[in-house]
């Protein structure tokens, strides 16, 4: 007997009931409905259950009150369990920032909005501002999040993270994505002939373009994770403790040393990206190994001061 | 499972409808489903039940059965078993269903348990955007807990212990912090990064202090990462053209001052040199530092020396 689906199915029981006494007579298909039940037996079975819970000495008068026709359900002498069980605070936390994310990035409906005022007053009456988002949200988001919803291929302007290089790309969009405080476009590109992922605030400009394309079927959506390749360039370096968030930031193989620093290891495909970072962490960074990297930092601390020197 | 179930229900029941705190032995006797053989069977069958209806946010309370504090017995206060109801509607619920299935925290949903409680909603089929906001609702949600009780929170951090009255929850630039005062230095309000906190635990006493109600976590978390809008310099900056859009919607209050086809002239706030030095070398050689002197000189130095 697994405690987790013990656990779930009382819960449930525990929310269902308050709803029926409330709703007396409420129809059965839409209990099976909102309750996510699999079907209707599914349901029954559990207000089986509780027709034989009651309370001490458990003879008719004690025992909760079960009456199920062919569409409706009523329970009564269960006054006890007419409200629902308060949310836990990991529930509570969970529906309220899911709510104002979604508020935060200006792409929420009204409906969304009056719930999460509800919400909150029932959760923290004396909330002031206890609860803080900062999900900055380019306009784009929007307009890139309706082409998606209508299968419309944009025609996109990319300046990329790793060259920093502009390029056109018509891109099918199959999600919009919040994480680490950058959005991103995930989609089949069509200049790289593959699924790629697009950081919004790169995206120099847009257009939607009349074409509509047939919804694909992808593996996962909106995941934005580097997956190394055998040709990868591979580079080693220490960051000191104030240098964590890089391990946190980057999918890659970190060591904790003494101190808080940290060594470590990092695949790239583009020796930039590496050099890129090792410049921008300064100091921060030592004992470098790697020797494509190496030189690629130096080749850019070059060109960088030559900009300086003109 | 049936047994457990209808055990359960059954001593919830009771503990909602006792006026008294019921001892673990009148339990027993009274309530259906305990009767095991042995003192220890009921003991460990008891725990159980207890930590399950915990889990489910159920308070059982422990509190003395009479005025000479001899006895300890249970009850659940109808008051703490259930929140206000919020009122949702069907169309609210169906939205927070939306929003809780879009958002993930480190992989994590809200559990469906939590809708149900406010009286379910059919399902939906997901819409296209979702986010993650990093960090797992285990810890998130003790410290958000210890917010809404007003209970003080110990944890490490940085290895030393500190006990703090938590203020406020916030998220920016993708990481979660705790925005609140050691309680032996009342008066600075502190930001600790909450996946930096470690061997966190809640106070046992609620209300054990008064939130300032001026507090607003958004701005003092804000006023934390950009620094005080006075000490701001402002740098003139030269963007090669294929990147300056991307680099000027990224920017601080940027004022253009000039554009030709090669590059653009923009003059932007800057709040903290270290970061911004950081941010300009993620450009390559496609961003130069035109004033002032001291930004420049800041990243020259950042480059070391040449060979």
């Amino acid at each position: 007997m697994s405690s987790d689906r013990t656990a779930l199915r009382l819960s449930r029981i525990l929310s269902v009931l308050p709803w029926i006494i409330e709703h007396d007579g409420c129809e059965i298909h839409d209990l099976v409905e909102r309750f996510d039940y699999r079907d209707r037996a599914d349901l029954i079975k559990d207000l089986h259950l509780v027709f034989v819970t009651g309370l001490p000495g458990y003879g008719p008068g004690e025992l909760i009150d079960v009456d199920i026709s062919d569409d409706d359900v009523s329970v009564s002498a269960a006054e006890y369990f007419s409200q629902a069980v308060r949310l836990t605070a990991p529930e509570a936390l969970g529906l309220l920032a899911s709510g104002l994310t979604f508020i935060e990035s200006g792409q929420a409906p009204p409906s969304l909005v009056s719930a999460v005022e509800k919400l909150t007053l029932a959760v923290i009456p004396d909330a002031g501002s206890t609860v803080s988002f900062d999900v900055p949200t380019p306009h784009s988001v929007e307009e890139l999040r309706r082409s998606v919803e209508s299968h419309r291929v944009v025609r996109i302007v990319y300046v990329s993270i790793s060259t920093n290089e502009r390029t056109v790309r018509e891109v099918e969009g199959h999600s919009i994505h919040f994480n680490l405080g950058n959005w991103y476009l995930a989609g089949y590109c069509r200049r790289a002939a593959a699924e790629r992922v697009f950081r919004i605030d790169r995206i120099a400009s847009f257009i939607e373009l009349e074409e509509e394309f047939p919804p694909r079927k992808t593996e996962h959506l909106g995941v934005v994770r580097y997956r190394p390749a055998v040709s990868d360039t591979h580079v080693s370096f220490t960051t000191d403790p104030s240098s964590r968030w890089v391990s946190e930031y980057y999918p890659v193989d970190a060591e904790d040393l003494e101190n808080g620093s940290q060594r470590i290891t990092m695949s790239v495909s583009d020796p930039l990206v590496a050099a890129r970072l090792l410049i921008q962490l300064g100091d921060n960074a030592s004992d470098i190994e790697g020797s494509v990297v190496v030189t690629a930092v130096e080749d850019l601390k070059q060109r960088i001061r030559d900009r300086y020197r003109a | 499972m049936q047994k457990v179930l209808e055990r359960v229900l059954n001593l919830l029941a009771f503990l909602l409808t006792v006026n008294t705190p019921a001892t673990a032995e009148e339990i027993r006797y009274t309530v259906k489903g305990y009767d095991q053989s042995s003192d220890e069977a009921f003991r460990r069958t008891f725990e159980r039940d207890k930590d399950l209806l915990r889990s489910l946010g159920v308070p059982i309370e422990l509190r003395h059965t009479d005025a000479w504090e001899v006895e300890v017995g249970y009850l659940i206060a109808p008051n703490q078993y259930a929140i206000p109801d919020p009122g949702l509607t069907d169309e609210e619920r169906t939205a927070l269903l939306l929003a809780a299935q879009a958002v993930r925290f480190g992989g994590q949903s809200t559990e469906a348990a939590a809708i149900f409680k406010l009286g379910g909603a059919s399902p939906q089929s997901a819409g296209s955007l979702t986010a993650d906001l990093g960090h797992d609702l285990g810890m998130l949600g003790d410290l958000f807990g210890a917010l809404t009780d007003r209970r003080t929170v110990s944890f490490t951090y940085t290895s030393s212990p500190r006990v703090a009255e938590p203020y406020g929850l916030g998220l920016r630039f993708g990481n979660w912090y705790l925005l609140a005062p050691e309680t032996d230095q009342r008066s600075t309000v502190k930001a600790f990064r909450v996946d930096r906190m470690s061997n966190v635990s809640v106070g046992e006493v609620a209300k054990a202090f008064a939130r300032p109600t001026s507090f607003d976590t958004g701005e003092t978390l804000s006023s934390f990462s950009l620094g005080n809008e006075s000490e701001a310099t402002t740098a003139r900056i030269r963007f090669d053209i294929d990147i300056a859009d991307v680099a000027i919607a990224q920017s601080t209050s940027p004022k253009e001052r000039s554009r030709d086809e090669r590059s653009v002239v923009v003059d932007i706030s800057v709040f903290s040199p270290d970061r911004f030095v950081a941010w300009m070398l993620g450009f390559d050689d496609k961003a130069v530092i035109e004033s002032p002197k001291e930004l420049v000189d800041l990243l020259l130095a950042r480059l070391g020396n040449s060979p």
